[in-house]
């Protein structure tokens, strides 16, 4: 009785401790850092505003990006992507506009970090793109550019 | 140790195993901790589009030969070219010749070549990619080899290069605007006017 007392803590405690060291090493090998995030503490952050910078989009031409993110958690990220997030879209004013020749350059990869609850501004140039197959009908128009940015633990 | 607590002794110690390594194998694919990487914010921006500008004033000349300096102002900012079209008093708008076909975004000047006798109207507009700008305001008319420079031989004009001479050869009347006659040109009618091509039935011999 004893020694299978003795088997099952020896067992049980070996696999508890390679459970931990693969953990960590799991966690390791995703983050790139040592502290343990539980499934409770998930990432939440929000993109608040985004601007498109520069002057007026024409054919050829190129804005800048800038966006203000926030994180709710009490622990670092790091903003590592930014992607775009469905088709742009021009105003009901200028529906000559068919070819907006307008895109986001996709992904965009980045390196923004976040503290911990924290709310800041990043800014990239260049990536938003206007192509000489813009409409005529898109002089004077309106654009929508949706996306969306991925975040890791920092 | 009897055999019956030996057994369950040895199924704790089994239980204990497949869990641990159910969740060790997780834990080193990742999946314990999909939290860790998360597509979560979204938002959108909003782009201007911009648009071209007009040149403030255009001019065109009659050169030697048959030819038509055009010259305009430059637009700001800088356009990636412009578009010259002419006219005849009643016909459509169509693009300049060669000379000036596509000016540059560098350009304020051209010169069309080879212009068809007639009296012609100049525009321009600046362009960028498939962008046209709005066009200046039309030149004043430019006589090209003779061309009739007053309103009865702008009405007469039938948009394909054919002048027929007014029946009763009165002097200019109220041009509209001042016409520019290509030099050594000589004023219709006259014995020296371009040939026609199909003279009208009515006009009178020259």
């Amino acid at each position: 009785m004893s020694l299978s007392r003795t088997r099952v803590t020896l067992a049980s405690g070996v696999l508890l401790g390679t459970l931990a060291a693969t953990a960590a090493w799991a966690q390791w090998f995703t983050s790139g850092r040592t502290t343990a995030i539980s499934q409770a503490e998930s990432i939440s952050f929000s993109v608040d505003a985004v601007t498109i910078t520069g002057p007026p989009l024409r054919p050829g031409g190129a804005g800048g990006l800038r966006i203000r993110l926030t994180n709710h958690k009490p622990f670092a990220v790091r903003v590592v992507m930014v992607l775009a997030d469905g088709p742009v879209t021009v105003d009901a004013a200028h529906p000559g506009c068919v070819r907006t020749g307008v895109s986001l350059v996709s992904p965009i990869y980045t390196s923004w970090l976040l503290a911990p609850r924290q709310t800041k501004e990043f800014a990239t140039s260049n990536k938003v793109r206007m192509t000489n197959g813009s409409d005529n009908g898109c002089q004077g128009a309106m654009f929508h550019v949706p996306l969306r940015a991925t975040a890791t633990t920092a | 140790m009897t055999a019956a607590p030996r057994r369950r002794a040895r199924s704790r110690v089994a239980a204990v195993a497949a869990v641990t390594a159910a969740t060790a194998t997780a834990a080193a694919t990742g999946t314990a901790f999909g939290a860790w990487t998360t597509p979560a914010g979204g938002g959108s921006g909003t782009a201007a589009a911009g648009t071209l500008g007009t040149p403030p004033t255009v001019t065109a000349t009659a050169q030697p030969g048959r030819a038509v300096r055009v010259t305009w102002t430059a637009v700001t900012p800088a356009p990636g070219g412009y578009r010259v079209e002419r006219r005849r008093s009643n016909g459509d708008w169509e693009a300049a010749g060669p000379g000036c076909a596509s000016p540059g975004a560098a350009s304020a000047t051209c010169t069309d070549a080879a212009v068809p006798p007639g009296q012609w109207f100049y525009r321009v507009a600046a362009r960028q990619g498939a962008w046209l700008g709005t066009p200046a305001a039309t030149t004043a008319p430019v006589a090209v080899n003779g061309a009739p420079a007053n309103q009865a031989g702008e009405a007469a004009d039938d948009g394909a290069g054919r002048h027929p001479t007014p029946s009763t050869p009165t002097p200019a009347t109220t041009p509209v605007t001042a016409p520019v006659t290509t030099p050594g040109a000589t004023p219709a009618p006259t014995a020296t006017a371009p040939p026609e091509p199909t003279p009208p039935p009515s006009a009178p011999p020259s």
